[in-house]
Parts: C-alpha cells; sequence; structure tokens
C-alpha cells in the first residue's frame, strides 16, 4: 500500500477509458478497490474540477463493465489485512453476491484474474482464482485437463505414473 | 498483460495462487498435467520451511493417499528445516496403528538433510525414524509405549528396532520427556557420542536418568537447575559454575553447604522454595572465605514465590537484612524468566568437539 496517502484527494469522479474506446464515469471510492489506481490517484494529487481520464489500454469494456459492477458492490468493504496472507487458503468463503457474479464463461473468468492481478484488485482477485481451484477440485488429472485444455508436454521419459495403487488404509 | 483465453494463458503468479487453494493431493495432481505447471507446484511446496507428519496430514491434505504424500516429500524432504511428528498415541485403532506403520515406512525413505530442529512424538518403535534426520540440532523427544497393538503390527516393529546408537550425531539441544528414557535405555549410550550436545532438560524430574548423565558427561557439567535431592552422593558435579535448586525440606540447607564446599568454581547460586534463615548464611559465608580460590564473591540469589527477593535491602522473614561481602553478593541483577526448578531439571554442559580443540 502507499505511504502518501495523507495527499487529499478532492475529486469524486473520474473517467476509465476501455481499450475498445468505450468511457465509464465512476466514483473515485469505486476506482480504489484497484491498489494500483488508488497509488496512481494519491501520487498525482488530483484536485477537484480536475477531468482525469485514466485510460486502461488492457481491458476490454466487457471485462471492465464487470470488474465496476464488482467494485461498487464491495466499495464499503473493509480493506484486507495483509498480515492474514499467510493463512492456510480456504475454498468455501465466496459469497453469494461474489458466485452469482462469478457465474461466467471461463474467457472472462480468465480475462478477470489477469485484470484483478495487474490491477491489485485483491479480493476479486481472491475470489477469482478461488473459483477456478474449485472448478479442479474432485476431478481426476485426466478431467482436470480436459476442463482446461492443457496439453501434456512431459516426454514420455519425463512423465510419472498416474493412478498408483491407493494402500492406504480407508476405513478411518 | 495478454489477452488470456485459457487457464494455461494466466501468468505464473495467477497460476500460483489459484494453486494454492488446492490440497496436497490436488496439487499433485495438477503438477503432472505439463512441465509449467510441474515448476510452479514445486516452487511453491518448497517455499515452506516447516514440515507436520502425521496420519492426520495424509487424511485430510492429501485425500489419504500415500503415493501423493510421497510425491510431496520426494520435492521438499530437502528443504524442509522445522519438522513435526505427530503420532496420534491417543487416538488411535487398528486402523489408525496401521496407517502410522505404512506412514513410518513411507518416511525411511527419505533423509531431512536440512532438518535443524523436530519435534517426535511418537511410539518408542518409530525411533527408528530419527535415522532420516541425521542433521538435527535441535530434537524434542516424547516416546510411549504401544500397548494394546495386534500382533502383526507389533512383529513389525520388532524387526526394524534399532538400538539408538548413532543417531543424530549433530545434535545440540535435547528436551525430552522422562517416559522416553525409560523405553529407551541405549539412547543413554547414543548421548555419550553426541559432540556437539550441550543442553538437556528433562520435563519431569527423574533422578536415574540423570545419575546416568553424571556417568556420562562427568566434569564437563557446568550448569544445574532442578531440585536438589537430585544430586545426591552418586553424581559428581564438582565443576558447576551456575547452581539453581530447589529446596523442599530443611536439612537440604545443610547438604547444599556441602555442594557448595566441593564445588569451588561456583559462580551464581540461585535457591528456590524454603526460607535461608542467618544460620545458613553466615556457615555460607564461612565455607566461602575457607574454599573460594577465584578471589571473585559467589552471587547469591533467592526466589521466593517466583520473585527473586534482594535480601540486602529488604528485612526477610525476621532476617536481619544482609550486607554483601568479599565472599558473597546479593545483589539483583535483571534477567529472563525464573525457570520452574521444582518439576523439571536442565543440564548445560561443555560439547566434546569444544574440548578435543
Amino acid at each position: 500500500m502507499s505511504k502518501v496517502s495523507s495527499k487529499k484527494i478532492e475529486a469524486k469522479q473520474i473517467d476509465f477509458q476501455s481499450s475498445d474506446n468505450e468511457f465509464f464515469n465512476i466514483d473515485v471510492q469505486v476506482a480504489k478497490c484497484s491498489g494500483r489506481i488508488k497509488t496512481f490517484l494519491e501520487d498525482c494529487g488530483m484536485r477537484s474540477g480536475d477531468n482525469v481520464i485514466v485510460p486502461l489500454p488492457n481491458v476490454n469494456s466487457e471485462i471492465l463493465r464487470q470488474i465496476l459492477n464488482w467494485a461498487n458492490y464491495h466499495k464499503d468493504d473493509p480493506q484486507p489485512n495483509e498480515d492474514d496472507r499467510d493463512e492456510e487458503k480456504r475454498t468455501d468463503d465466496i459469497s453469494l453476491w461474489d458466485a452469482e457474479f462469478l457465474k461466467v464463461d471461463q474467457g472472462i473468468l480468465f480475462h478477470l484474474i489477469m485484470a484483478a492481478n495487474y490491477r491489485d484488485i485483491k479480493g476479486l482477485f481472491d475470489i477469482t482464482c478461488q473459483t477456478v481451484a474449485n472448478m479442479m477440485k474432485g476431478k481426476t488429472s485426466a478431467e482436470i485437463r480436459e476442463t482446461f485444455n492443457i496439453r501434456n508436454d512431459f516426454t514420455p521419459a519425463e512423465e510419472e505414473p498416474i493412478g498408483r495403487e491407493n494402500e492406504w488404509c480407508e476405513q478411518q | 498483460m495478454t489477452l488470456a483465453k485459457n487457464l494455461f494463458d494466466l501468468n505464473d503468479d495467477c497460476l500460483l495462487e489459484v494453486f494454492q487453494y488446492l490440497n496436497g493431493a490436488e496439487q499433485n495432481r495438477v503438477r503432472k498435467l505439463c512441465t509449467r505447471f510441474e515448476g510452479i507446484v514445486q516452487q511453491f511446496w518448497k517455499k515452506k520451511k516447516h514440515l507436520q507428519l502425521s496420519v492426520n496430514i495424509v487424511n485430510v491434505n492429501f485425500e489419504k493417499s500415500l503415493p501423493d504424500f510421497e510425491d510431496y516429500l520426494a520435492a521438499v524432504s530437502d528443504i524442509i528445516i522445522d519438522v513435526e511428528f505427530v503420532c496420534e498415541v491417543f487416538n488411535f485403532n487398528n486402523c489408525m496403528t496401521e496407517s502410522s506403520r505404512q506412514l513410518t515406512n513411507v518416511l525411511q525413505k527419505f533423509k531431512f538433510s536440512n532438518a535443524r530442529s523436530l519435534s517426535f512424538s511418537a511410539f518408542k518403535e518409530d525411533i527408528v525414524l530419527l535415522k532420516s534426520f541425521p542433521n538435527l540440532r535441535k530434537l524434542r523427544l516424547i516416546l510411549f509405549e504401544r500397548l494394546l497393538s495386534p500382533p502383526q503390527v507389533m512383529s513389525y516393529f520388532h524387526t526394524c528396532q534399532l538400538d539408538g546408537i548413532g543417531l543424530c550425531k549433530h545434535l545440540e539441544e535435547l528436551y525430552m520427556h522422562p517416559v522416553s528414557v525409560h523405553l529407551y535405555p541405549t539412547f543413554i549410550a547414543s548421548i555419550a557420542q553426541m559432540r556437539n550436545l550441550r543442553l538437556i532438560l528433562c520435563m519431569q524430574q527423574d533422578s536415574k536418568f540423570f545419575i546416568d548423565l553424571t556417568k556420562i558427561l562427568k566434569d564437563r557439567i557446568y550448569s544445574f537447575a532442578g531440585p536438589f535431592y537430585m544430586i545426591n552422593k552418586s553424581c559428581t558435579v564438582n565443576d558447576l559454575k551456575i547452581l539453581a535448586v530447589f529446596l523442599g525440606k530443611e536439612e537440604q540447607r545443610f547438604q547444599l553447604l556441602n555442594l557448595i564446599k566441593a564445588c569451588k568454581v561456583l559462580e551464581v547460586l540461585e535457591i528456590y522454595g524454603i526460607e535461608l534463615g542467618i544460620r545458613f548464611l553466615s556457615k555460607m559465608e564461612d565455607i566461602l572465605t575457607n574454599t573460594r580460590t577465584s578471589g571473585q564473591p559467589l552471587r547469591v540469589k533467592y526466589i521466593s514465590r517466583q520473585v527473586y527477593v534482594d535480601i540486602t535491602r529488604r528485612n526477610y522473614n525476621s532476617l536481619p537484612i544482609v550486607k554483601n561481602s568479599s565472599y558473597m553478593d546479593f545483589s539483583i541483577e535483571a534477567r529472563g524468566g525464573i525457570p520452574d526448578v521444582s518439576l523439571s531439571f536442565k543440564i548445560e554442559f561443555k560439547p566434546l568437539s569444544d574440548l578435543s580443540e
């Protein structure tokens, strides 16, 4: 997080420009869901009346609309605590709203992950990654390979046997 | 940022984040999908320096799949620094016993060559596993007797018994539960071969173990903290520099004076428990006058109810205020916590490796 938060930000609205040249006029509060944009706004010390347009050449309007939708819903969430990062990852703490929001096809999900990672939107990054992980859970290697269309590039010599006999005592 | 259409298009940071939400077995499944995933999962596994080994971990984190757990160990065994081995000794049935035998079997295949610290709580037969930790510096050992195992398991353990000698050659500190000692008498012999060992803490008063140790360590022991009764006539600890004792009975005060007479190089004396009395103090002064060789006064501390008492400043239990003399120094120095010398004992000694240099 930035150390320059003492600078006053008085502007209430800013404009985002997507890669396909669509403009989105949004609350600064919503824009600050992105750690990267928050830092950017604080660093340039915007004043009221400034007409700021932030071009986002990596995000198309479809993805940007999704992200802003998410950010708008979560704008009042408490800031995530950096100290919590080392805790064991859990996969059952996606809220109902988020789960509904993430019912999108794989392509959009991956776009959201990349955008959330690049723009440092921690909350969105966590739930999107978690959602992809959930799509792998309970699947065999073959099923995961098929779901995500992953090509096997191991040479036959490198390849480890899959599905060895499991002799572990089962009735516990 | 490139456009991501496929899982494979995500960058390594994102994939790492995704894989972190998977359990060990799932991570291992993903690892075998392609070379790139293999690298990312390995990188993630190798970040961890602490490892917990138990049947429960295999059950929960590896979906009861020993092969997956083995793959994981193969990747991390030479990275891990700190290990905790917990055998579910209080919660087992035949199946649990069988699982822990399988786990022991698997662990024997690995060498945790970088592991420096191990907390080992298990059945005595599992001590064979210490072979997998050749470079330990600190060992916390709690062994239990296996009383209710099925015969086939017992016979398995009889064939893999190890005499305990030659284990943990580089050990520096040993923390033991007293049960461990009686279950594994030959471990005492291996203590004699640990050239860097310099501290033993036994979590309970155990005078037989202490006598055995004094026979092995002889004049190397320079610090003792524990109940006074443990230092009986069969232990020679005349080279003590630091002595912290719990006195439980009045007559022990005068036995303590005899020990002070024998320990001519004693530098620090801490007395816990019983009140000291003016007669004790004047006798101690006499003894010190006649035996001290160093020219330095003995630093004496009296600890009443877990508090250091400055008897040079406070009139304590009708004891006249005591003056420092050229042989006794009662001034309190700030130091760390007060050890529990009534239940456990701790000895520190010069490591063999220092002596031979």
